[in-house]
């Protein structure tokens, strides 16, 4: 089956974040699509494969235009999407997970065990899988599970399948059976979309590839007509204004205020040493995934760690707590912002004051109200918040003027140690040169701060060291004098 | 077999074993407990718990929980008792029909408040545990239905048969547990409850109607409640609009807990559910036996609805850190 | 016009929230049943009527305040009632074991606040819901009262204990002034502290809670411990008020409890209410059991009443919520 799109678009609460997508897809091949993070490649797929819909253009089945409204409708015209993170049923069989919503007969009628048991006999055999179809899912490895979705695609009929980073929960050996299966369902005649940051992979696998970057399909190619360091300049090309990275008076100093040495946690991270300066701004840059959140979550207590060892201003601690960081002088600004950003439906001037009781109260536990607002009021002004007020609801202002919010509210704890994660994301440009000018402003006042961000311009404006990191470890530390996007990415990517 | 397979296995062979255990000592304390009788007494017991119990399951299995069951139980067995007062000879298979219909729209209306409003199962039953509770009084308008209210046929349902005298009741939840388990185990419908409460996001992504699944296990949970009305009526010969079925639910609950089944859905087993049931009805009978007084039934029920909810608890958090899904 | 006046609202985020707020419907609610009362009886006109009406409730006014507190931080505790009856059956048997007043009051607490602590415990370490958990401990705690007491009315206590519910301050008596006492100092704590601050935060979104520091376990922990601890005070109350001590008192009472939180206006998934409209919510039931008292509708039929009012309050009060939210 041949799958074509047309002009496809999508915009999300007015930012257009896919534009004018032309995209083909041939019967027997395996077309991978690469992008930086937030490139709109993962809105392109969701789009195919039913999840959102696009805002304009049409998408083509065999020269036939097709309105795919949800997965259903998707699954019907022989679309399947493989979740990263497989989406199965961990208390029923594997039989049942692969048929599970289209078996046969009505509610009441008996399933066919012995007609499910063998048709997944069958289809788990011909994708070389050795697993009994009887068996409960609960406790069967990420990649079995994967497999085992695309053997229920298989029994859909599907003739395009959509995986999105299959890979990257994998063993290596994981992968090379996964490949094998993607090569055998392709000389089947399969067509195979496959979105993946290692280009190692990509080359071993594809027939094309596709590069997205801000929304935008760049370009197709003949993965044999293309090098790595083509790929990856498509990736990035866009044009940066050139900012000098700010230099201050206390980087002069050779003395750190935290040293993190060999921290690991299973299965997220592992030997991550590195030192931070006061007033120095410190880049951790890397694909989402890599582990640089949970890396910041275990310095701010919000996670533990197993191994390594913490040292801030020259004593070991031990961070139990997100309270016990604050009280020591860390602040962290998370990159999910509605999930552990912001109190939703709260004022914003509490939202402001929320991790300064002390600030607010008196011995007794009072709320001085006339210190909330002048202080919330402060940083409205200092930060050119736009709302109507102060008690107004912290979810109806826009994201950049929530993000400016959650600084406040840390800046109000008077942080020594402050890490931002993805300060910028769903900020628009505008915002985002004040959060800059804001971040410059704090290192200036000797704040140590953590920047993590996949956005590279953000990285290697802001940052006078960064620390790329890839799959649980640090792969490269540069300085920003040899840091440039080509080689920050190819630290990041395989 | 896989980590979690093997837990359920042992789940139920674990019921099974302190069933046995459980006999046995009894039966060493006091020979009496293994007579005809203290026998005839558990499985007279059980099978009003029991009936209700499967469609609690159901319910539980679907990640919700119905505490209304007691109420709905005892509005069927007032209404019931009721119409025979006018009408004495009422056939069983009529007073089962009607009874079965009035559990089922007091279910069927638990179960659309829930899905429409979205509000916590416990909640919205607890609202109704009153609200139906509240409709006995006034139908009844306070009167017990007293023995010689209750037809001959109904009260003979619970003690003889013409099968070799086993009581009714017995034969007929014995039915209602292998149609239980032909549903669930069997049936496309039965394990699409099992998928919604595993994992409702992936059901819904497979194009599982949630919303019928969860009304449908609401409706048989209520329609069975109003089934074991009619066994309440004819075992126990009267129908006290205060006294019957106040407090059912816990036992139910802790039954089907027991049992097995996870309170956070998509697991479970007729056949737990069975055992749970068991050895509460046994727990029951043996207590006198064991020179135990009967005050304590509760609490014991009670313990082991925590106990057991502690358990599952902290064999999930164990499981999910192997996966590497937690930090501990 | 109603699309004016809350395009209006939206821009005056001040007035919304004062405009915009489910406790006034208890505020009306209260209004129409005082109203349709008065009709009823003149009885209703008397003021000391209404507040000798409302004694036999005080013990479920205080624990619906504490039962506010848990709501807005996102929890539940459906074990109260069988606290109440727990920690009132333990009073009695220390009483006739020969503790002694003081020594049998303090007992009494102190296995409330136990009870409440082993709640939070599981809620807190073993993440169990609360709503599930709590359905268990009900029945355990009932359980063990009902081992302890059997039958029997646990009575015999000295005259000044008996019968608080009959001394008076002027005209209103003493359990009514202790509630109204309570009810303001915990809605003052609650709207004016840094403490009470922090509990909404908690409801509204404990990530982010946690996330700035609040210690959110903690916090859940100390409330449910204080349930328990109220529901001991509850015990004691309401067995001088019954002169003994049976292991079913108060059986049901979570609808009653749980109805006044709901009633006044308490948002069931958290992070909003407040102690005015449960005080509110108090009085409504008050009235509304007095009410159909005077109408000579049984005791057993008025649960008809409130189960169906609990489940309309939650539905009226989500969708007063969610149009607030826009």
């Amino acid at each position: 089956m041949q799958l074509k799109t047309n002009n496809i678009g999508k915009t999300f609460s007015g930012v257009n974040v896919l534009r004018n997508v032309d995209f083909d897809l041939k019967p027997g091949e395996v077309h991978a699509l690469v992008g930086e993070n937030g490139a709109g490649k993962s809105t392109f797929v969701k789009i195919l494969s039913g999840v959102y819909t696009p805002t304009e253009g049409n998408i083509f089945l065999d020269d036939k235009d097709i309105n795919i409204t949800s997965p259903i409708v998707a699954q019907r015209n022989g679309v399947s999407l493989i979740h990263q993170e497989p989406q199965s049923f961990s208390h029923l069989s594997v039989a049942e997970n692969i048929f599970m919503g289209h078996m046969e007969g009505s509610n009441l009628s008996r399933v066919k065990w012995q007609e499910i048991n063998s048709k997944s006999n069958e289809l788990l055999q011909s994708i070389g899988l050795k697993i009994d179809p009887k068996i409960i899912m609960e406790g069967l490895s990420i990649a079995d599970q994967q497999m085992i979705e695309i053997a229920g695609a298989l029994s859909k009929n599907s003739k395009v399948l959509i995986m999105d980073e299959p890979t990257s929960p994998l063993t290596p050996n994981e992968v090379g059976k996964l490949f094998e299966i993607v090569s055998k369902l392709k000389s089947n005649g399969m067509a195979i979309i496959f979105i993946s940051h290692r280009l190692e992979e990509i080359r071993q696998i594809s027939d094309r590839v596709t590069i997205f970057r801000d929304g935008d399909l760049i370009t197709t190619k003949n993965i044999n007509e293309v090098t790595n360091e083509e790929i990856i300049k498509f990736m990035i090309g866009r044009n940066i204004e050139e900012t000098e990275v700010k230099e201050n008076e206390f980087l002069k100093n050779e003395d750190y205020i935290l040293n993190v040495k060999n921290l690991s946690l299973s299965k997220k991270f592992s030997d991550i040493s590195f030192n931070l300066k006061k007033g120095e701004i410190l880049g951790f840059a890397g694909l989402v995934g890599a582990g640089r959140t949970e890396v910041a979550k275990s310095i701010f207590g919000a996670e533990k760690f197993d191994k390594g060892e913490i040292i801030y201003n020259g004593k070991t601690i031990v961070n139990n707590s997100p309270n016990e960081a604050i009280n020591k002088g860390f602040a962290y600004v998370p990159e999910d912002r509605k999930q552990m950003g912001i109190f939703g439906p709260v004022a914003v001037e509490d939202n402001v004051t929320s991790a300064v009781p002390k600030e607010i109260s008196n011995n007794l536990g009072l709320i001085n109200s006339k210190s909330v607002t002048s202080k919330t009021n402060d940083y409205i002004k200092r930060f050119n918040i736009i709302l109507t007020s102060g008690r107004q609801l912290i979810e109806e202002l826009s994201g950049g003027n929530q993000q400016k919010c959650i600084i406040s509210k840390w800046l109000l704890s008077k942080p020594k140690v402050l890490i931002l994660d993805e300060p910028t994301r769903g900020v628009d440009v505008g915002v985002k040169s004040e959060m800059y000018e804001i971040i410059n402003q704090l290192a200036k006042e000797g704040t140590a701060i953590i920047l993590i961000s996949s956005e590279l311009p953000e990285i290697l404006s802001l940052s006078h060291r960064i620390i790329v990191m890839r799959e649980g470890k640090i792969t490269k530390v540069l300085n920003n004098r040899e840091a440039t996007q080509e080689n920050i990415m190819s630290y990041a990517i395989n | 077999m896989s980590l979690f397979d093997k837990f359920l296995r042992i789940r139920e062979l674990g019921i099974f074993s302190i069933i046995v255990v459980f006999v046995i000592v009894a039966a060493v304390i006091d020979p009496r407990f293994m007579t005809l009788d203290s026998w005839r007494a558990v499985f007279l017991a059980i099978p009003l718990i029991l009936v209700m119990a499967m469609g609690q399951m159901m319910v539980i299995i679907c990640r919700h929980v119905d505490i209304s069951i007691g109420s709905i139980l005892a509005f069927s067995a007032i209404v019931i008792g009721l119409l025979y007062i006018q009408f004495p000879g009422l056939s069983l298979w009529l007073s089962l029909l009607i009874t079965a219909s009035v559990g089922l729209v007091m279910g069927l209306i638990n179960g659309f408040v829930v899905t429409r409003f979205n509000v916590h199962s416990i909640i919205v039953t607890l609202g109704t545990l009153s609200l139906y509770r509240g409709l006995v009084f006034i139908v009844s308008g306070g009167r017990q239905i007293d023995r010689n209210d209750i037809p001959e046929h109904v009260v003979s349902f619970s003690q003889t048969s013409f099968l070799f005298s086993i009581p009714g009741i017995l034969i007929f939840s014995a039915i209602i547990v292998i149609l239980t388990h032909l549903l669930m185990r069997h049936s496309v419908l039965g394990r699409e409850i099992y998928a919604t409460g595993s994992n409702p996001v992936a059901a819904h992504l497979k194009g599982i109607n949630v919303t019928k699944v969860t009304l449908f296990c609401f409706g048989i949970c209520g329609m069975l409640a109003g089934v074991a009305g009619l066994f309440y009526a004819s075992r126990f010969g009267y129908v006290n609009p205060g006294v019957t079925g106040v407090g059912i639910e816990f036992i139910v609950i802790a039954g089907v807990i027991i049992g097995g089944t996870s309170i956070t859905g998509g697991s479970g087993s007729v056949l737990g559910t069975f055992l749970g049931i068991l050895l509460l009805g046994i727990i029951n009978v043996a207590l006198p036996v064991l020179n135990i007084p009967g005050e304590f039934q509760k609490a014991i029920y009670g313990l082991i609805i925590v106990v057991a909810l502690a358990l599952d608890q902290l064999i999930i958090y164990r499981m999910k850190k192997l996966s590497g899904g937690i930090n501990a | 016009m109603l699309n004016k006046f809350s395009l209006y609202l939206s821009e005056n985020p001040t007035l919304r929230y004062w405009i915009v707020r489910p406790e006034w419907v208890a505020v009306i609610l209260l209004i129409i049943s005082i109203i349709s009362s008065i009709q009823l009886s003149p009885f209703f006109a008397d003021l000391a009527f209404i507040m000798d009406s409302a004694t036999p409730y005080v013990e479920y006014g205080l624990i619906a305040i504490i039962l506010t507190l848990i709501i807005i931080s996102g929890e539940i505790d459906l074990s109260i009632a069988s606290m109440i009856a727990l920690t009132a059956v333990i009073f009695g048997t220390a009483y006739n074991a020969g503790l002694g007043m003081p020594a049998s009051m303090f007992i009494a607490l102190f296995s409330g606040t136990i009870c409440g602590l082993f709640n939070g415990i599981l809620v807190t370490k073993l993440q169990i819901p609360s709503i599930i958990l709590t359905i268990g401990t009900l029945t355990l705690y009932r359980g063990i009262a009902q081992s302890l007491a059997s039958d029997f009315s646990l009575g015999g206590y000295p005259s000044w204990f008996i019968g608080i519910d009959y001394r008076y301050i002027g005209i209103i008596p003493i359990p009514v002034i202790i509630f109204t006492v309570f009810a303001i100092v915990v809605g003052f704590f609650l709207s004016s502290t840094i403490y009470g601050k922090q509990l909404y935060l908690i409801g509204t979104n404990p990530q982010t809670a946690k996330y700035s520091g609040i210690k959110v376990n903690r916090i859940k922990l100390l409330l449910f411990t204080l349930s328990g601890l109220v529901c001991g005070i509850a015990g004691v109350l309401t067995t001088s008020r019954l002169a003994v001590a049976r292991f079913n008192m108060a059986t049901g009472a979570e609808l009653e409890i749980v109805l006044m939180v709901m009633l006044g206006g308490t948002y069931i998934f958290g992070g909003r209410g407040n102690i005015f409209g449960t005080f509110i919510a108090f009085w409504i039931v008050v009235i509304l059991r007095a009410g159909l008292n005077v109408a000579r509708i049984k005791i057993e039929s008025q649960l008809t009443i409130l189960g169906a009012m609990l489940i309309i309050a939650i539905i009226l009060t989500n969708y007063i919520y969610s149009k607030s939210q826009k």
